[in-house]
């Protein structure tokens, strides 16, 4: 267990310093030096002012770009490991203020939207598993296939063409009252639902089909205890590590939704920061991306081996 | 996946909903613009309406379709090769080149492909070419997992064993052997892939990376009608109609070639 847990935890710590490597390498890679950018950027603000070579050396100087680029990035880890992650080169603040301001917003849209998809994935595999109906089955089917394949943004335009521009019943964007945030939960809910039904589903009919259901069946165990004490633990195997990747998509979704509703959030600074060359607040973004991703997969991990004796004991998946 | 079934039966209709008016709108031109007729509503003339600049929304959808269709199987192409390509040399070298790759591939899968393809975006600026290079060099994984595990297990079966006591090379019993039972088993993830790119490369367009204006591609289409979605919405809505039925047809694709693996690995199913 303990060499397990060790393991994960490497992965974790190296996913997360591979993504910053990986941003900050291609970061200055960027055409252009970045003094000048900088330079053009904040001090003369004209695009094609022509700035003089002995200040962009002065600003390479002051801002540690003249350094060899795995120095730079060595410095920038070792600033955030103590929480300084630099200063925003479009706003001239510093960018771990800035970054938790966005995550006010972001946290509580992708918890609501996490928990509505995981209620409504609850609540959909009960119906189709107890109705037995095959017409309730292949609705619940077609509907969660429909939304995997219906893009977040586009599901996001109908819905504001829809509820916000036709009937006026909700904010077309916006984040500032609950009705808010309707709109944008909805989207970000509806684009885990599907994957989610059909893992959840499929890991049931796997958990169902083990001898040992027979067993516990033959001894007497209602069919209440069957599933919350054999069928449940191990369908849930496969399908809690499977969350952290869909936590991943979530991500990409926020990017997305936060652009569509104008919401101040994680993704649209990161989007804000692409779009105007702000190196210190992208690799910010990024980090802490990557520092979420890997530490709901490591929350999944240590939730499995918790369920599966066969990885806390070390045995079976490496 | 057999809950694709009723989406197979409607597979025939979905394609010539898709090729009739993509035939005829690759006969018009997307470009070209006439301010007269901007913003006019799905009608006779234009039959599925004009955007701002007066331009034929069906000649820039079958135009984007050849642009998201081609860019898509690029990606595709670059991912299935490649993941191929790891998958084998994991599973033949084994050890310590196996374990490098496998944490390759786990970071990579740890970080959302949207966000690795704005880190390449930061460096690339619009274009097809960082497009295919970003969703195409993070969508690799999957392929090499399968590729690995089958190439594993098939190491232990009697006709490699066979084909190595007969004095076959490791490279002639690889491309021989190996490969011919390993690439059924990619064909269901390669359709699966090329509809998840079309979103993809849709979602990147929308954001503005990625394909720029004026080329139509139908993720940037529905973000420059943005401003019109009160007054035009068939403008950001029937592209995305498009976008939605030609990921159907290829999640159905992907369910038909899935069901052919059955094959040289009977009830082992790729771990």
């Amino acid at each position: 267990m303990a060499a397990y847990v060790l393991r994960r935890l490497m992965l974790a710590l190296v996913t997360v310093l591979a993504a910053t490597l990986l941003t900050y390498v291609l970061l200055r890679l960027v055409p252009g030096e970045p003094a000048r950018a900088i330079l053009t950027r904040i001090f003369v603000q004209d695009q094609a002012a022509t700035v003089s070579s002995a200040d962009v050396a002065r600003i390479a100087e002051r801002y540690g770009l003249d350094a060899p680029i795995l120095l730079q990035y060595g410095r920038w880890l070792s600033g955030a490991l103590t929480g300084d992650l630099g200063v925003s080169i479009r706003t001239g603040r510093p960018v771990l203020t800035e970054l938790c301001w966005r995550l006010s917003a972001t946290l509580p849209l992708a918890a609501l939207a996490t928990l509505s998809a995981l209620a409504l994935t609850f609540a959909s595999v009960a119906l189709k598993r107890r109705a037995r109906s095959g017409r309730v089955a292949a609705v619940i089917d077609t509907f969660a296939i429909g939304t995997i394949a219906l893009p977040s943004f586009y599901l996001g335009v109908v819905l504001v063409i829809l509820f916000a521009l036709k009937l006026d019943w909700l904010p077309v964007s916006g984040f500032s009252s609950w009705a808010h945030l309707v709109l944008p939960v909805t989207v970000l809910a509806l684009g885990q639902f599907g994957f989610n039904v059909i893992l959840l589903d499929d890991a049931l009919n796997e958990a169902y089909a083990a001898p040992h259901i027979a067993t516990a069946r033959a001894k007497g165990l209602d069919e209440h205890a069957v599933f919350a004490r054999h069928a449940l633990p191990n369908a849930l195997v496969p399908f809690i590590p499977y969350l952290a990747l869909q936590f991943a998509f979530l991500i990409g979704g926020v990017v997305v939704v936060e652009r569509l509703f104008t919401i101040p959030g994680l993704g649209a600074y990161l989007m804000d920061a692409l779009d105007s060359h702000d190196g210190p607040a992208f690799l910010g973004a990024i980090a802490v991306i990557a520092l979420a991703v890997a530490l709901a997969n490591l929350i999944a991990d240590l939730v499995v081996a918790r369920l599966d004796p066969r990885i806390r004991l070390g045995r079976g998946r490496a | 996946m057999t809950r694709l079934r009723h989406l197979s039966a409607a597979r025939p209709a979905l394609v010539v909903l898709l090729a009739l008016p993509i035939a005829y709108g690759l006969t018009l031109d997307p470009i070209e613009a006439s301010l007269r007729n901007s913003l006019q509503p799905p009608g006779w003339a234009f039959p599925l309406g004009t955007d701002q600049l007066g331009r034929d929304i069906l000649a820039r959808i079958a135009h984007g379709f050849l642009i998201d269709v081609g860019l898509s199987s690029a990606i595709v192409a670059l991912s299935f090769v490649l993941g191929l390509a790891t998958g084998l040399v994991a599973a033949e070298l084994s050890g310590r080149v196996d374990q490098a790759l496998s944490l390759v591939m786990d970071v990579l899968t740890a970080l959302p492909q949207i966000v690795i393809a704005l880190i390449f975006a930061v460096h690339l600026s619009g274009g097809a070419l960082p497009l295919v290079l970003a969703l195409g060099l993070t969508g690799w994984v999957k392929y090499a997992r399968i590729a690995r595990a089958a190439a594993f297990s098939l190491r232990e079966r009697e006709f490699v064993t066979a084909a190595r006591a007969a004095g076959g090379g490791s490279s002639y019993v690889l491309i021989r052997h190996i490969v011919p039972q390993v690439l059924p088993l990619l064909a269901g993830l390669a359709a699966l892939q090329f509809g998840h790119s079309i979103l993809n490369i849709a979602a990147l367009g929308f954001l503005g990376i990625g394909i720029q204006p004026p080329t139509p591609e139908w993720g940037a289409m529905i973000a420059e009608a943005r401003p019109y979605f009160a007054r035009a919405p068939w403008l950001a809505i029937v592209p995305g109609m498009f976008l939605f039925a030609l990921t159907m047809l290829a999640l159905s694709f992907a369910r038909s070639l899935a069901a052919h693996r059955a094959g040289p690995l009977p009830g082992r199913a790729p771990a």
